[in-house]
């Protein structure tokens, strides 16, 4: 029996996790509250992967945890999920989206590290922003000139190796494109993403991702 | 005692660990983290004068009660007004707020719901021509400090220790009933004495009020002085009570009188309306998730609009004349208690050009909530 960090309630874990041992710190219902979705897309012909469409639930709870500061909510995004994707990762090496030092600090730790350490994959933070641009209050052509702000990390190497670059958001793909052509120049063997929400995009229907 | 046992949030006064969180080694209180944003300042405020500005004259008992709720201020009792729905409950403390800005002292007045916070806004305004009235509310809160600050509760942590009177309406409304962290923020933001208001108070806030150091002050009839509707049950199978619902409304729109269907949840709002809107043309559905509603609600006011199908978003501090009310499913005892009923009914006949009106609960089944909703404002409508 745990609390869950969501609805705060009394709950235990469903069997079928169970069977992957550990604990998870959310209840099933606030995990499917969520509306939890495996789906695959690719970006400059590399694959990527998300785990929840970008709905009010996951928005909210992302505002919290960010903006918020509540680190408690950092390991509830992937629990459910991480069993298997440490299977379909494995021999992987995380790197986190890059963010502006200065906010880590204020906010007391890096939401995307945090998120991810549910995965026991070895991170490497290999890129650094160096300028306080936040991609959300962009529009779409000035998002595409993030990789101005990026800057590889002394001393890092991921040549010949397999490399999952993973953030909290992937909406126009800017970073992470940005972010994957760093590490294709820096000599990484493979590069795939895991992105946690990607956004719900309806035919001809262009949904506006502004901040809560 | 580790740290688990022993913190205790000094914001919310949570103590209990299941919302205790750790950053970096310390405690912090998961309960109250979302209530994140600037505080007001303290500058003190400078006694001036704020005369009243009403085109009405006030009733006898409303005078009466005016005068009650200044002396308990003065002796620093606060004051619980306990009045029917449409009773003129925020014309009463006017003189207590006239008063308090002329002193200089803090003034507050905060309700749960923005909707009512942006209506109330403009009354307060026009009461008080000559004194900066504030609103504060989700994504309104460019300006903190005015002579009056009107709040939604979820605002309340902004001003802590602030406020030497702070009236407190609709106290029974979601969100801020039952809720222990806006509670918390309501006593932490308050310095002197504050007058809560309610058509609908729980026992427990009767219990209290009987304490020593509180005052209840009663109103038990409308200020035109004409009876409450009685509200009117139709039992009718669920999938049936929409053809009597577009027969009602098509009668109340020859007759050119505008209703409001209140529906449980939003999805029943939005299916309701899809299968009247195709019989009884100029209507719209209003729900909090619809950022647009304020367009909605203002082109009804207008007469644009016949009906409005609506959730509990516009069952409490709405004024419109000649209002109808209908309610849509109204033994779903989960969301209508005898209090969200009571208050659905007080929509009508609120001004006195049009005191009647009609109030129909439709459901399958006779509820408790039902009966002791029509029972209290019978008891109400006694006292004329």
């Amino acid at each position: 029996m745990a609390f869950c960090k969501i609805c705060f309630q009394e709950f235990s874990a469903p069997s079928w996790r169970r069977l992957f041992g550990g604990e998870v710190p959310l209840c099933g219902n606030c995990f499917h509250s969520l509306r939890p979705s495996a789906e695959t897309f690719a970006l400059d012909g590399i694959q990527g992967r998300y785990l929840y469409k970008y709905t009010e639930p996951v928005r909210d709870l992302l505002f919290r945890y960010k903006a918020c500061g509540d680190i408690e909510l950092g390991p509830i995004f992937l629990a459910y999920q991480a069993p298997i994707l440490n299977l379909i990762y494995r021999g992987f090496a995380l790197v986190p989206a890059p963010s502006f030092r200065e906010k880590d600090i204020v906010r007391g730790f890096n939401h995307v590290e945090e998120m991810f350490k549910t995965l026991s994959l070895p991170q490497i933070n290999a890129i650094q922003k160096i300028d306080d641009v936040k991609q959300a209050d962009l529009g779409y052509e000035e998002r595409q000139r993030i990789g101005e702000h990026l800057k590889w990390v002394e001393g890092i190497s991921v040549a010949n190796k397999k490399v999952l670059f993973v953030d909290d958001l992937c909406t126009s793909g800017a970073t992470a494109k940005a972010c994957c052509r760093l590490l294709r120049d820096h000599g990484a063997l493979r590069i795939e993403i895991l992105v946690m929400g990607h956004p719900e995009l309806k035919k001809g229907k262009e949904v506006n991702l502004a901040p809560p | 005692m580790s740290i688990e046992e022993s913190y205790v949030c000094p914001r919310c006064g949570n103590g209990d660990p299941r919302y205790l969180g750790l950053k970096g080694g310390k405690p912090y209180c998961r309960k109250c983290i979302s209530f994140l944003g600037a505080e007001a300042s303290r500058l003190p405020s400078s006694p001036k004068p704020a005369p009243l500005n009403l085109h009405y004259s006030l009733s006898q008992e409303q005078r009466v009660l005016s005068e009650r709720i200044i002396q308990n201020f003065a002796r620093g009792v606060d004051s619980l007004v306990y009045a029917v729905c449409g009773a003129g409950k925020t014309e009463l403390v006017y003189g207590v707020i006239a008063l308090a800005i002329a002193k200089g002292l803090k003034v507050g007045f905060a309700l749960p719901r923005r909707d009512v916070v942006i209506e109330l806004f403009w009354r307060l305004r026009e009461a008080f021509p000559h004194n900066k009235v504030v609103a504060v509310y989700g994504e309104h809160t460019f300006a903190l400090e005015g002579d009056v600050v009107l709040l939604t509760t979820h605002q309340l942590y902004r001003y802590p220790h602030y406020f030497d009177l702070l009236v407190m309406d609709e106290i029974d409304a979601f969100p801020f009933k039952g809720n222990e962290v806006l509670t918390a923020m309501f006593l932490r933001s308050l310095k002197g004495h504050f007058v809560m208001m309610s058509a609908t108070p729980s026992s427990e806030t009767l219990r209290e009020f009987h304490k020593p150091g509180h005052d209840i002050l009663e109103l038990r009839t409308r200020f035109h002085k004409k009876p409450i509707p009685l509200p009117r049950i139709i039992l009718l199978p669920k999938f049936l009570q929409p053809l009597t619902i577009i027969k009602k409304l098509r009668e109340y729109a020859k007759e050119k009188k505008p209703c409001f269907v209140f529906t449980p949840s939003i999805a029943e709002s939005e299916e309701l309306f899809q299968m009247v809107s195709l019989f009884a043309k100029e209507g719209h559905f209003v729900n909090s998730r619809i950022d647009s509603r304020e367009d909605s609600i203002s082109s009804f006011k207008e007469g644009k609009l016949r009906y409005l199908v609506t959730t509990s978003v516009l069952e409490r501090g709405v004024t419109i004349k000649n209002l109808q009310v209908m309610v849509y499913h109204s033994d779903d005892e989960r969301i209508y208690d005898s209090a969200a009923l009571i208050q659905m009914a007080g929509r009508v006949g609120r001004k006195s050009e049009a005191p009647d009106g009609e109030v129909i609960f439709f459901g399958e089944k006779k509820t408790k909530a039902m009966e002791s909703a029509i029972k209290e404002i019978r008891f109400c409508n006694g006292f004329l």
